[in-house]
């Protein structure tokens, strides 16, 4: 709930408050019944203690109130931190060694599962050059994949974009990734003989 | 039939179905197990890679090559190294104990000096370094991945240079060689640092010129680096600026910093 203004409030007064009408409930609802159709009160706050649980829960999550700039989404969705993600999916045979540059290289001439990566990269950051917020646009968007052999069944690949912000400065965003042959490129493995 | 006896039967149908599934799950985990210990061998290669190139690389090169630290991707590492150390265990249990422990003193030192005292820090969080144990294995299997290509059975792998970034260019470097030298704590490049210490220097660029008589603008700002008490800008103190800048510097990030001050106009 921090993250939903200001920390006194959000971290003290009001979790204190919540609490505080756990504590009350008993005294506020005296009704001597025990079967459900009998307690329409303590079933209204059940259910409603249910959706502010949930909903507090979901807004805990990094997919609400947390603003990523576009560069770091970008490369984000392609290569999450956790799961597998379509960059890492690519099979090891596919990673063709060379610079793509997004807008220069067209990704119908890669390779299968690179070339549809490469096409949501270029997909992506078209978009974030769109954008119509000022703070966030990527301006003269410069964006590569780059892919190099590296060790015996090791492949590097570096994402990159730069950019320029709304002062001016150039920006850069990259990751890294060491791809291995055997590496899980599939989500589940689970067949039967 | 009662209510108990289709309690039973329903329990019977789903205890043979979990049984059955059970069974054909099992056949298949023979031949799942090695292909999960290669996956498994994978990430900890990838990890190993990821940590080898951070933590490694400045001493014993980003391919192994050797440098400060000696050569990792190299025919004698694999095949003599152990035997010229009297180490009586494998190579993969050297690696991560050298790894974890560090070296005192380099054991060719006229090769390979390795960083002074000691001559290769301790990595391990057991000695005060910043790695896991699971992380030193990793880097371990990383480093003996290079047996093939290093005794030669395997091709070497073709590398290519790292396309360098646009904003490698000098006014990007200078400016994080400007902040990363701590000048935004005292000074204010508006947009980039907000010190308040010593004199603005959003306008640097076109001010410089007029600072000094016969003084170009580059001078200028060349000697108030390296000589910051040469002119005092009225209003603000002597002494307060580092005066060892000529030490700290390097000709090209010298450089950097003055084109990318020279760059401030508003």
């Amino acid at each position: 709930m921090l993250k939903l203004g200001d920390p006194t409030l959000m971290g003290v007064v009001l979790p204190g408050v919540l609490v505080g009408i756990l504590f009350a409930i008993p005294y506020v609802d005296r009704n001597p019944r025990r079967m459900a159709k009998y307690r329409p009160f303590a079933i209204f706050w059940g259910i409603l203690w249910a959706i502010i649980l949930i909903v507090l829960s979901y807004m805990g999550t990094p997919a609400y109130g947390i603003p990523t700039p576009p560069a770091t989404r970008i490369i984000q969705d392609l290569a999450p931190e956790e799961g597998l993600g379509i960059l890492r999916a690519i099979p090891y045979d596919e990673l063709l060694p060379g610079t793509y540059v997004v807008n220069e290289t067209d990704p119908d001439t890669l390779p299968g599962q690179l070339g549809e990566v490469f096409a949501e990269f270029t997909e992506r950051v078209n978009e974030g050059a769109a954008l119509e917020d000022d703070k966030t646009r990527l301006n003269d968007v410069h964006a590569i994949m780059f892919i190099t052999e590296w060790q015996q069944d090791v492949k590097l690949m570096v994402v990159r974009i730069e950019w320029t912000d709304e002062d001016g400065l150039t920006q850069m965003f990259e990751k890294d990734y060491f791809l291995h042959r055997d590496r899980r490129t599939i989500k589940r493995e689970f067949r039967l003989p | 039939m009662s209510r108990l006896q289709v309690e039973i039967s329903i329990g019977l149908v789903l205890v043979l179905i979990s049984a059955t599934l059970l069974v054909f799950i099992g056949v298949d985990e023979q031949r799942r197990m090695p292909l999960w210990e290669d996956q498994q061998q994978a990430a900890a290669i990838q990890e190993g890679a990821e940590l080898f190139v951070t933590a490694c690389a400045e001493c014993h090169g980003e391919q192994g090559e050797g440098g400060l630290g000696p050569p990792l991707n190299d025919p004698h590492f694999f095949q003599g190294r152990t035997r010229e150390v009297g180490w009586v265990g494998t190579l993969e249990d050297y690696i991560v104990s050298t790894v974890t422990a560090g070296r005192m003193v380099s054991s060719r030192p006229e090769q390979y000096p390795g960083g002074g005292v000691p001559a290769m820090p301790a990595w391990s969080q057991d000695f005060g370094g910043p790695l896991r144990t699971d992380q030193i294995h990793n880097i371990a299997q990383y480093i003996l991945n290079w047996e093939g290509t290093a005794t030669g059975s395997v091709v070497a792998a073709n590398v290519l240079p790292i396309p360098t970034p646009l904003s490698a260019d000098p006014l990007f470097a200078g400016q994080q060689a400007y902040l990363a030298r701590g000048c935004g704590a005292c000074h204010t490049i508006a947009g980039v640092s907000g010190g308040e210490v010593g004199p603005p220097l959003t306008n640097i660029g076109a001010a410089a010129e007029q600072r000094i008589e016969g003084y170009t603008a580059e001078e200028y700002i060349r000697e108030s680096i390296l000589n910051p008490n040469a002119f005092v800008l009225e209003g603000f103190q002597p002494n307060i600026m580092p005066q060892n800048f000529s030490q700290l510097l390097g000709e090209a990030e010298l450089e950097n910093i003055i084109n990318y001050l020279l760059a401030q106009r508003q």
